[in-house]
């Protein structure tokens, strides 16, 4: 039987849900939409953040959310060496690469990076209990999980936060003239490698952040991060690229479509439609929904 | 054209469809005068690969169109062929086309949706088309769900004994045709006009190449034979499960092989896929199954970043520079 | 030749003689900047036609959207009678329109000889037989028949720019878009081009030339229209545009 309360229930599900496929497809955007990369690999830095922040709770008895932003400098780290490597195998040999070759090169990073976690802790999940796991807050009908909110609230902050970066600071202006023409930018005097480095580094960081948010919400295991590529990419392209609040309302949009639909039909069929819906909606309109 | 050129090509092929022939009668009668099974069963991996890789490589490595869902294709022609044949509405042959014309009807579909747009759309579509396939069958009871079915072994034709012989015979001749269709699209307009598109799809275009078609059909070609390897997997497995028969293993050992062997070239996969399908196979007996994916992955990343015309590549490059 | 242009232009006004391209209204917009902002021109056959215009006037966009690369927003484009405007480049390229690019596009996995065999098997495919001689033939008519098995990593400049004009030849136009070949050239280059061009124009090919080096431009263009911030704002002689103020006034930016 399918109340108005369960759907309420859904709907708002979907929209914490949608919050964080918001935060992480941001993450995607910055190197697909700023730099026209479709990396794949970034799915499997999400799994190794995930893993990462469990170490680091394990270790040092911290919340998933609190360790997965501590751990945002070292990410940050990695993916500045990530696009180092990168930029010597692709675009550095005499330029002779093509973009193709470097996404099976970012995908064979992807497969090594989850296997490496695959060997070492196996396809059982890894889950931590936090003071929040099993707490809910009584919002009229509906009874809404904390460890859902609390993620949603952090993915809030952090998108503001990094639109204000892209607004509002010298960096944030620079990366988007990388996006627009980044033949002018570097005849501009700007070091157009460092700034590329430095969107990987923000990139890859985000996977930390999002690894510790999934944490919070679910187990995880080391193939975790696949299930969302179809459903980040098309949440980028959707949301507009670069635009950090039409990601995220893309994130939430589709969210709440893929609980709604889960509640309605089947769970596995709902996010079949999800993807079906993805993709009508990316022939009809190629640009995104919102503006770029 | 050159008199001479001209005796020179057709040399060639006569020399190749004479040897696609010898392979395919030397294949046949194997099984009747070899009685090693474990040979049967090893060399399976080995062609599957072959056949997915020479297929890959038609729109991958002729076009650079990267197909990350190989998986897809190849588990959605095994699904097809193992649940007509355990309804009882077809053979072991009908079956087998029918799941190639499946992963046909796929390819199209993804083409004709993706191809218009920019390159990446394609690749990145393949990947989330992979993910739909797996989730569609987990979902679906009457194909087992999650749990996968078993199919009913049918009794070898005459004069194999073991349907795993029979089985044998039909991959090789697969995979020969695969190499052989490989070799004719390279040499083809077809191919030529692939490559344009490789290199600069709209010079191509102004250029009167029909990007949007030649694309479609290389997708289908594609397409096809990797149904086709994929349609033979339930007859050798028996029991078919959404996750083995559909993993991301599949289409990296696919990228691999093609890489190894040299991206491009009509026999590069071959060469690939072989020398990868009998390590891989070695690997997996020994160390295990993730540490297989493991270096299999690694082996693509080393391939691109030190050899990346892939072994048979790296051969001629040496062979030209010996001749200087 | 003025009366030449004189009579063709009352010839055109009885409609006896339909020009080879008719460009109505042709208008596209680049996310908020209006590239060409409602372009109407008539070529007639075997005119020599030249487009000019200080950068961003909208010249390669008006290119692009003629040989079909880019779609306009709104107007038509309309070749020997058969409306353009929505088909493919491929399409468009096989009923007669060829163009070269600013910079060229080579086919870097082939040779030389295969760049122009590629235009030969797919516009003229079945009518075709020995490829190999009659692109030999046109790289010798352009001048770099001796880099025919060469990668094209191996051309210089100037040889790359007459593939590109092989390759645009080898679909045997009857009009051709010129974008800029002759940026880069020297003075006796440059003569040698225009008296090539001529000599096509002769054969029967209309050419639109897309320019900056105005010697080029005066020295093969019977006319010229000029482009300004998406609009047309000149059209006629080379003498006649040249001192026309408005011309002028782009240039010098008074």
């Amino acid at each position: 039987m399918i109340t108005a309360e369960t759907l309420l229930t859904a709907l708002m599900f979907g929209v914490f849900l949608g919050g964080f496929y918001g935060l992480m497809s941001t993450g995607l955007s910055y190197i697909f939409g700023l730099m026209g990369i479709a990396d794949l690999s970034y799915f499997g830095f999400l799994s190794l953040g995930g893993y990462a922040t469990y170490l680091l709770c394990i270790a040092a008895k911290l919340d998933p959310i609190i360790a997965g932003l501590l751990l945002f400098p070292l990410f940050f780290l990695i993916g500045c060496l990530k696009y180092f490597w990168f930029n010597k195998v692709i675009e550095g040999k005499h330029g002779a690469f093509s973009l193709t070759t470097g996404y099976v090169l970012l995908f064979g990073l992807l497969i090594i990076t989850e296997m490496c976690i695959y060997v070492r802790w196996g396809i059982t999940e890894v889950g931590v209990l936090t003071t929040y796991t099993m707490q809910t807050i009584t919002a009229g009908p509906m009874r809404l999980p904390l460890r859902l909110i609390l993620p949603f609230i952090v993915c809030l902050v952090l998108t503001t936060m990094l639109y204000l970066l892209q607004r509002r600071t010298f960096l944030g202006i620079v990366m988007r003239g990388l996006a627009l023409d980044e033949l002018v930018l570097s005849c501009s005097g700007c070091n157009t490698f460092r700034i590329k480095m430095i969107i990987f580094g923000i990139s890859s960081g985000l996977c930390s952040i999002a690894g510790g948010l999934l944490l919070a919400i679910q187990p995880i295991n080391p193939f975790v991060g696949r299930m969302f590529i179809g459903l980040s990419f098309a949440i980028c392209v959707l949301g507009g690229m670069g635009n950090i609040f039409g990601t995220l309302a893309a994130g939430i949009f589709f969210g709440t479509v893929e609980n709604l639909a889960s509640v309605l039909v089947d769970r596995v069929l709902g996010s079949a439609i999800l993807f079906f819906a993805a993709l009508l909606l990316l022939l009809l309109k190629p640009q995104g929904l919102f503006r770029r | 054209m050159s008199e001479g050129m001209q005796y020179r090509i057709s040399r060639a092929r006569i020399f190749l469809f004479f040897t696609y022939f010898i392979v395919i009668a030397v294949a046949a009668v194997l099984p009747i005068l070899f009685k090693v099974t474990f040979f049967y069963y090893a060399s399976y991996y080995v062609l599957y690969f072959i056949i997915l890789s020479e297929a890959w490589n038609i729109f991958g490595g002729y076009c650079g169109y990267v197909n990350f869902g190989v998986a897809g294709f190849a588990g959605a022609a095994a699904y097809t062929d193992a649940y007509l044949i355990k309804i009882g509405v077809a053979n072991f042959t009908t079956a087998l086309f029918c799941g190639a014309l499946v992963a046909v009807f796929l390819g199209l579909l993804l083409g004709y949706c993706t191809l218009r747009l920019r390159g990446d759309y394609f690749s990145i579509a393949s990947v989330a088309l992979a993910t739909i396939v797996q989730m569609i069958i987990i979902s679906r009871p009457e194909l087992g769900g999650g749990l996968g079915f078993v199919i009913p072994m049918p009794e070898p034709p005459q004069p194999y004994t073991t349907f795993v012989e029979f089985l044998f015979v039909v991959m090789v001749v697969i995979a020969s045709t695969s190499v052989l269709i490989s070799w004719k699209v390279a040499k083809s307009w077809i191919g030529m006009g692939l490559v344009a598109i490789k290199d600069d799809e709209i010079a191509a275009e102004t250029l009167g190449v029909p990007t949007f078609r030649l694309k479609l059909l290389a997708a289908i070609i594609s397409a096809l034979f990797i149904g086709l390897a994929g349609a033979t997997l339930p007859s050798y497995v028996i029991y078919l499960d959404p996750y083995s028969s559909m993993a991301i293993e599949v289409t990296v050992t696919t990228l691999a092989s093609a890489y190894l062997g040299g991206l491009g070239f009509w026999y590069g996969p071959l060469v690939g896929a072989s020398i990868l399908g009998t390590a891989s196979r070695v690997c997996t007996l020994t160390i295990g199954s993730e540490f297989n994916v493991l270096v299999i992955g690694i082996i693509l990343v080393v391939t691109i970043m030190i050899a990346p015309s892939g072994i048979v590549g790296a051969i001629k490059k040496r062979v030209k520079e010996g001749n200087r | 030749m003025q009366l030449k242009s004189a009579l063709k232009r009352v010839i055109g006004e009885i409609g006896l003689v339909k020009p080879i391209l008719e460009i109505h209204n042709i208008a596209k917009n680049f996310g908020g900047l209006q590239a060409l902002k409602g372009i109407n021109l008539n070529v007639d056959k075997t005119e020599r036609l030249g487009l000019i215009g200080p950068n961003g006037s909208g010249k390669t966009t008006l290119i692009n959207v003629i040989s079909g690369v880019l779609r306009c927003d709104k107007g038509k484009v309309i070749f020997e009678g058969t409306d353009i405007t929505h088909l493919s480049p491929h399409k468009i390229t096989r009923l007669g329109v060829a163009r070269t690019f600013q910079i060229p596009k080579p086919f870097t996995s082939m040779r030389v000889l295969e760049n122009v065999t590629i235009p030969l098997l797919f516009v003229h495919g079945s009518s075709v037989h020995n490829y190999e001689d009659i692109a030999l033939s046109l790289l010798k008519l352009v001048g770099i028949e001796s880099k025919a098995y060469f990668p094209t990593s191996q051309l210089t400049q100037i040889e790359l720019r007459k593939l590109e004009l092989a390759r645009a030849l080898a679909t045997k136009p009857k009009l051709l878009l010129l974008d800029e070949v002759g940026a880069g050239l020297t003075a006796a280059e440059i003569d040698e081009l225009i008296t090539f061009l001529k000599k096509l124009n002769n054969e029967g090919l209309t050419i639109i030339m897309v320019e900056h080096v105005m010697r080029a431009i005066f020295q093969f263009c019977e006319r010229v229209v000029v482009l300004n911030f998406g609009e047309v704002i000149s059209d006629g002689t080379p003498k006649e545009i040249s001192s026309d103020p408005k011309v002028v006034s782009i240039y010098l930016g008074q």
